[in-house]
């Protein structure tokens, strides 16, 4: 079981790797981030909130921007259906599947982010709250977004209709990394354990429901 | 029991019985909210803390609950179809949010018009006015996902288990007033300990809301019938 797991993950990172998919969501991340300084139309330091709220809004962005090939290949070019064919557990397929998107789109904008907030507005203090506050929540944008693309598999609309019907289930988790972020010199961190336990149901959640997804889409 | 109910699976017999009950629906329903807004608008006391401005709560509370209901709906007939895979069901889920997002909208505008001279602004970011406006969203979406496959079975699929994941905001909305310090205030009919609101104000909002639910109802069967004759006419002309 371990070992397959860790053939998929290996197949999807190489496939990843490959297609230069996978730098895409970066750059397309750097480039987002770019556009606020530039929008605010001046030389000096961003504000500590506006820097944050860009941070956030591009790796929203940078996610769904990811979520659309996280199984469309695989479904066009048949693997999913092998998988399926030769008895291949889907619940492996879906967590190394999750797995590779976040560590594509999720990690490098975890390390990155609080470097960004630093040199866009200057300030420091905020950036440990940053940096667990997104921690716990791309990978919630990861398990969310993984059913709905699921879903969209052979729509004849793509990106844009995949992107307005996950906008609203990653609301309430923007809202609580936010209210996380922003927390100054207080030692109840509710934000975090709330994040904390969205993530906990999901993890077993929402690779369930895409399981069934798949299954069904499929046959 | 529910054998008896299998042939209304039967579209054609579904339309034969809800064609008398889509007339009943509207011609109890309009008397209903008349004689709701009548007694509404003049007869009830005024509140004591808002004044005039709570007569606003008979159009914005009936149709809160009403978009509410259409959710519950559209998530127990997704159930049902992914359960017992009866066409109809997905046929009548994907007909509702069409009526439900007006529902909506009427009761996020009527209750910014009413926030204006009670709390002085038309929009708070404060947790039941975000997360009913999230169902908005939700509700588009599932307008869209209905619409994006156009060439594909999995369209009937895919809707249900959108629908399944967002029911995960209804009871969200039911108790963020509970959970949060909101500046909306808590509920005062539909709680564990009875209703605080006042007889003479619950008597016409209780009319006004099975009106507006009679209504709702007679909007839904309109639109499955004219969705059951959609489908006729495209299996008749997909034969040549």
């Amino acid at each position: 079981m371990n070992n397959l797991f860790y053939i998929i993950l290996k197949k999807d990172l190489k496939d990843n790797l490959l297609s230069n998919k996978a730098w895409f969501t970066i750059s397309f991340f750097l480039l987002c981030l770019i556009i606020f300084p530039l929008a605010f139309g001046s030389s000096q330091y961003l504000e500590l909130n506006v820097s944050i709220s860009a941070i956030w809004i591009s790796t929203l962005f940078a996610n769904l921007i990811a979520l659309d090939h996280m199984y469309k290949e695989d479904y066009n070019d048949g693997t999913l259906l092998y998988y399926i064919v030769n008895k291949v557990p889907l619940v492996i397929v879906v967590y190394a599947k999750c797995l590779s998107h976040w560590l594509f789109s999720g990690l490098p904008i975890i390390l990155i982010a609080p470097l960004c907030s630093y040199i866009f507005s200057g300030y420091n203090e905020n950036n440990l709250n940053l940096f667990i506050s997104l921690i716990l929540a791309t990978p919630i944008f990861t398990l969310i977004g993984s059913p709905i693309a699921a879903l969209m598999l052979g729509s004849s609309l793509r990106g844009a209709a995949l992107t307005f019907i996950t906008l609203p289930f990653y609301l309430p988790i923007i809202i609580f990394g936010v209210m996380g972020t922003n927390i100054n010199n207080s030692n109840i961190n509710a934000e975090f354990y709330l994040l904390l336990a969205i993530l906990s149901i999901g993890i077993i959640f929402f690779p369930m429901i895409t399981v069934k997804i798949l299954k069904n889409i499929i046959n | 029991m529910f054998r008896k109910l299998h042939k209304y699976a039967n579209p054609n017999k579904f339309n034969s019985i809800i064609m008398p009950i889509k007339n009943v629906c509207l011609y109890t329903a309009l008397p209903l909210i008349v004689i709701g807004l009548i007694i509404g608008l003049f007869f009830s006391p005024p509140d004591y803390q808002q004044g005039e401005t709570v007569r606003i709560m008979y159009i914005h509370v009936s149709s809160a609950w009403i978009s509410l209901f259409a959710y519950v709906l559209i998530f127990f007939l997704s159930v049902s179809y992914l359960i017992w895979k009866f066409p109809l069901f997905v046929l009548m889920a994907k007909e509702i949010p069409f009526v439900a997002i007006i529902f909506t909208l009427i009761t996020l505008i009527t209750g910014s018009l009413w926030g204006k001279p009670t709390w002085g602004t038309y929009w708070v970011w404060d947790a039941r006015l975000t997360s009913f406006l999230i169902l908005l969203f939700i509700y588009l979406g599932l307008i869209f996902i209905d619409k994006a496959f156009k060439y594909n079975v999995n369209g009937d699929l895919s809707f249900s288990y959108l629908s399944i994941i967002g029911a995960i905001n209804i009871p969200i909305i039911k108790f963020s007033v509970d959970w949060w310090n909101t500046l909306h205030q808590p509920a005062s009919v539909i709680r564990a300990s009875g209703p605080s609101i006042n007889i003479e104000m619950l008597i016409p909002l209780m009319i006004m809301s099975t009106g507006v639910l009679l209504l709702f109802f007679y909007l839904i069967f309109t639109n499955i019938q004219s969705a059951i004759a959609e489908k006729k006419i495209l299996f008749l002309s997909s034969k040549d």
